[in-house]
């Protein structure tokens, strides 16, 4: 049943009740009378067969409405599957179904090849074979495009590789180089601590220094009182040496007289004594011719007696006037050894006096010149203060400069690791994106 | 019933400008089939609509063709292959299988859709036909048709892997 009417329209049933009809309507003209019962039901089986015909003819437009329905809301899976013959209307609906079989395929082929391509794959094309007219238009310009993505994904991977390079490279002599400025900022930190401590201890010797050189100065000035000072002494001890000196030779010449009158005393003494002596002998004879007189000269004997005794007597005062003036010799002779002693003595102090006195000028001279070095002294260690105030603010300044250059290397590094960091992770999703 | 696998040795051949189109619901049961496709399969509609899409099936493809087809499909993926197929009168016919789940509003499988185009010939002879004759072999020498399929899909699988290619960079690269 269902292959007879998919092999004949309904439009030939129409047509053979039609037919019938007038067969009928012929005969009955005619006046033949073949049963009209029969031309009639052959005529209604026609007409059923008709009416079955379009029913189904119906179903299937309904059935293509309904499709390209949903077709029209972008359902691309609705089919008319069951067509059966090969009418206009089933030739209609099958090119139907085709319509949307391209539509389909491309809209398929399209989607996974752009997927594809979201996921970086770019071998999956649009397959073109029995795409037809637009679709294959559509699906050229879909591989172009591809085409040119692919091509501009691989130059923009090798420029990536190449920037990978080279900001590896750059972050790595980054890191480099900000471990070396580090580095030498510490050196520069170390050394400029090092050198505001030496300066101080600089200054700190410069002001000892001239602290000294001013204590130098005061004691040169004392020295040089001081040696005005002797030098007037010496002067003085000179003169007093040279009066001392001339006291002595007078006293020398004096003594020189006293032993003279010395001399003479003694010489005056032994005339004496030779007078004394004489007088005794005299005496003695005197005696002994008193005696001889007996006592008519008894008292011739006792004068002459008394006169051995005065003689005795004035020989043993001349004895002592000699002991005495020997004494006196004696002390005369050591007073002219002191008076001499002391000359000399005067004399050695007189010279002594005279190279102490050159000695000080000499001093003098010596003292100047130290207090005029000090004083020079004294200004460069003013000077030095100076620079050294200087230095030190340098120093300072340098210290600040390198705790600023350590701390910009601290900085570096971390904006070099961040950079590293950033340039990682922009190449991470450089990576991700192609 | 038994199946006919019964076959001429006749190659059937369609257009360049023709795809032939089938759609299956979930279980492989054709529910929609286009012309070319009766035509080439010599199918009536009544034969094709609700038979199951190995009825086209050729004995000399190798099963573990199919059984990655239906693991890529199922997992909501395209997969393209060489498929020889048998009509139904003995004949056969080489296409260029594209195989896609068609999904619903909510992105869920609601069946599948396969596209066939007329294959290149010469990948066919140089490369597919030795693969699926040595996988066939594979799968032949098991007694367990299972295993045997199992067999082939790992000889596969190490085929890929020593050519360092997906399956999809393979079948795109010949």
């Amino acid at each position: 049943m269902t292959s007879l009417f998919s092999r004949f329209s309904p439009l030939l049933f129409i047509a053979l009740a039609g037919v019938l009809g007038l067969v009928a309507v012929a005969l009955a003209v005619s006046g033949l009378a073949l049963p009209a019962y029969v031309l009639g039901g052959l005529a209604l089986l026609g007409q059923v067969l008709a009416l079955i015909g379009l029913l189904r003819e119906r179903r299937l437009v309904v059935e293509v409405t309904a499709m390209l329905k949903r077709l029209k809301a972008g359902d691309l899976e609705a089919r008319v599957a069951r067509i059966e013959g090969s009418s206009p209307i089933e030739l209609l609906a099958w090119e139907a179904n085709d319509v949307i079989d391209f539509a389909d395929a491309f809209v398929r082929e399209a989607t996974a090849s752009l997927e594809a391509v979201s996921r970086q794959v770019y071998y999956r094309r649009v397959i073109t074979t029995g795409m037809p007219g637009a679709y294959r238009r559509g699906a050229d310009a879909i591989n172009a495009a591809t085409d040119a993505m692919q091509h501009k994904i691989k130059n923009f991977a090798a420029a990536r590789g190449t920037f990978e390079q080279n900001t590896a490279h750059v972050v790595s002599d980054l890191a480099t180089v900000t471990l070396e400025i580090g580095a030498a900022a510490r050196q520069i930190g170390a050394a400029a601590g090092s050198t505001t401590e030496r300066t101080a201890a600089a200054v700190a010797a410069s002001g000892e220094a001239r602290s000294n050189l001013e204590t130098v100065a005061a004691a040169t000035e004392q020295l040089n009182a001081s040696i005005a000072e002797i030098s007037h002494q010496i002067h003085r001890t000179a003169e007093i040496a040279h009066e001392a000196k001339r006291e002595t030779t007078e006293a020398n010449v004096r003594t020189q007289v006293l032993i003279k009158s010395a001399e003479r005393v003694r010489q005056v003494v032994a005339l004496i004594k030779e007078v004394a002596d004489h007088t005794n002998l005299i005496a003695l004879n005197a005696t002994i011719e008193a005696a001889r007189a007996g006592e008519a000269g008894r008292g011739f004997a006792v004068v002459a007696n008394e006169v051995k005794n005065l003689a005795g007597q004035s020989a043993r005062a001349a004895d002592e006037i000699t002991g005495h003036v020997t004494e006196i010799e004696g002390g005369v002779g050591a007073v002219s050894g002191a008076i001499k002693a002391a000359s000399d003595v005067i004399t050695a102090m007189d010279e002594a006096a005279g190279s102490i006195a050159s000695a000080m000028e000499e001093q003098s001279a010596a003292t100047k010149e130290i207090a005029r070095s000090v004083e020079q002294a004294l200004a460069s260690a003013t000077t030095v203060a100076g620079n050294m105030d200087g230095v030190q603010r340098a120093t300072g300044e340098t210290q600040k400069s390198a705790t600023g250059l350590s701390q910009s290397s601290a900085d570096l590094e971390t904006h070099s690791g961040r950079l590293s960091g950033s340039v990682g992770a922009f190449l991470d999703e450089l990576k991700k994106v192609i | 019933m038994t199946v006919d696998r019964s076959l001429t040795g006749r190659e059937r051949f369609f257009e360049s400008s023709d795809v032939i189109v089938t759609k299956t619901d979930l279980k492989g049961r054709i529910t929609y089939a286009n012309r070319t496709f009766l035509n080439i399969a010599n199918l009536d509609v009544r034969h094709a609509l609700n038979a199951p899409h190995s009825l086209i099936r050729h004995p000399d493809m190798p099963r573990c063709v199919f059984w990655l087809l239906w693991e890529t499909i199922q997992a909501g993926k395209e997969i393209f292959a060489y498929v020889l197929n048998r009509a139904v009168n003995g004949d056969h016919y080489w296409v260029f299988a594209h195989v896609t789940p068609s999904f619903g509003e909510q992105g869920e499988i609601i069946g599948y859709h396969s596209n066939r185009r007329v294959p290149r010939r010469e990948p066919i002879d140089t490369v597919i036909k030795p693969i699926y004759a040595e996988l066939l072999a594979v799968e032949n020498s098991h007694a367990n048709r299972k295993d045997g399929m199992h067999a082939a899909v790992v000889a596969l699988t190490e085929k890929l892997k020593s050519a360092k290619v997906s399956y999809d960079e393979f079948i795109f690269s010949i």
